[in-house]
């Protein structure tokens, strides 16, 4: 039988609310990483690659629209400290994240999309972030700035090879 | 509060697989180029995912299915800052993505690209490529993207050039076929 492509890691769902949580021990023997979320809580969330925020590493390029039927907006930046993820509320966002060679000793090239509908607000973006350290990835941080990441949140993580 | 991952890693176990990987390629010296031919025809659709750099600056990634040198025909929506453009060519004489990174080896950023090949055995259809391709680093730009080329023969080869330059060192083209 051919070697599977996509290799479970992970599945879990909240059972109580937090303010953030980590996903750790991610293991090192495959070459990309993905990533699903089904986020569910209040304020908006953030992704952090091994929990870390020095010397703002994050870079990024993405399209934005927040509207039903606006226009899409852009954006970039050459350092942020967080991976901004959606707006959360009780109804779940969908959340995927797609990381290149995360064990690998370059800087972590990676895309994340997330669609929302929750009642008359919409949203929808595609990003592209970098992680700019050369540490191997090895957990996680998922977490609400400012709220909380509710009960019944599901994330679940793939191995690719 | 730490999710260690190990818990309910053997979920899954022993599934056949949907997709699978068929050929990966790393670029050790800088090449112009990267082709997979003698494509197996046993799958629904292919997935060709880059790791990419560039020796030159801004100039697209191109492709060619089975050597065909013309019938081609691209579109691309790209944003960069705060700027969203789209571009698009016909008659063209390969299919044309985004940009990969710049670099020229001189920096450790590469771009993803994730290019979809739908029904690329159907001889009744023409083939079409989309993309989906982010930099950040030295560069920024989102794109989405899609070409043809006006055939209707089976897809058994693809090319992958650089616009005007090589691809950098570590440069990686990985293609998998997916059941259906």
């Amino acid at each position: 039988m051919a070697t599977p492509t996509f290799t479970p890691l992970l599945t879990y769902t909240l059972s109580s609310s937090v303010f953030y949580f980590d996903v750790t021990g991610i293991p090192s023997g495959y070459s990309d990483l993905y990533v699903a979320i089904k986020l569910v809580g209040s304020a908006s969330s953030y992704l952090r690659f091994n929990g870390d925020t020095t010397n703002v590493p994050y870079k990024y390029q993405r399209i934005t629209t927040a509207t039903a039927t606006g226009n899409a907006s852009a954006s970039s930046s050459a350092g942020v400290s967080s991976i901004t993820g959606p707006s959360m509320s009780s109804t779940p966002t969908l959340w995927n994240i797609y990381i290149s060679q995360y064990g690998g000793s370059k800087p972590k090239s990676s895309f994340m999309e997330w669609t929302q509908i929750a009642g008359t607000s919409y949203g929808r973006e595609v990003g592209h972030y970098m992680w700019d350290k050369t540490a191997a990835l090895t957990y996680l941080r998922i977490g609400s700035s400012g709220a909380s990441v509710s009960a019944g949140t599901e994330i679940a993580i793939y191995g690719v090879n | 509060m730490p999710i260690p991952i190990g818990i309910l890693a053997a979920s899954g176990a022993g599934a056949s697989p949907s997709m699978e990987l068929i050929s990966t390629q790393t670029a050790t010296t800088q090449v112009s180029s990267f082709t997979f031919s003698s494509i197996p025809q046993g799958y629904k659709h292919l997935q060709i995912r880059g790791f990419l750099q560039s020796s030159s600056s801004g100039t697209s990634v191109i492709a060619r299915i089975n050597n065909l040198t013309s019938g081609y025909a691209s579109t691309r929506y790209t944003a960069s800052g705060t700027t969203i453009t789209v571009s698009s060519e016909s008659s063209d004489n390969y299919m044309r993505f985004p940009s990969a990174q710049q670099g020229n080896n001189t920096t450790n950023y590469y771009s993803t690209t994730v290019f979809d090949i739908l029904g690329y055995s159907d001889t009744t259809t023409t083939t079409t490529m989309k993309c989906v391709s982010g930099i950040s680093g030295l560069n920024y730009a989102l794109s989405l993207a899609s070409a043809m080329v006006n055939t209707t023969g089976a897809v058994s080869s693809i090319t992958f050039y650089d616009g005007t330059g090589n691809f950098a060192i570590g440069t990686t083209f990985a293609l998998y076929g997916i059941k259906g």
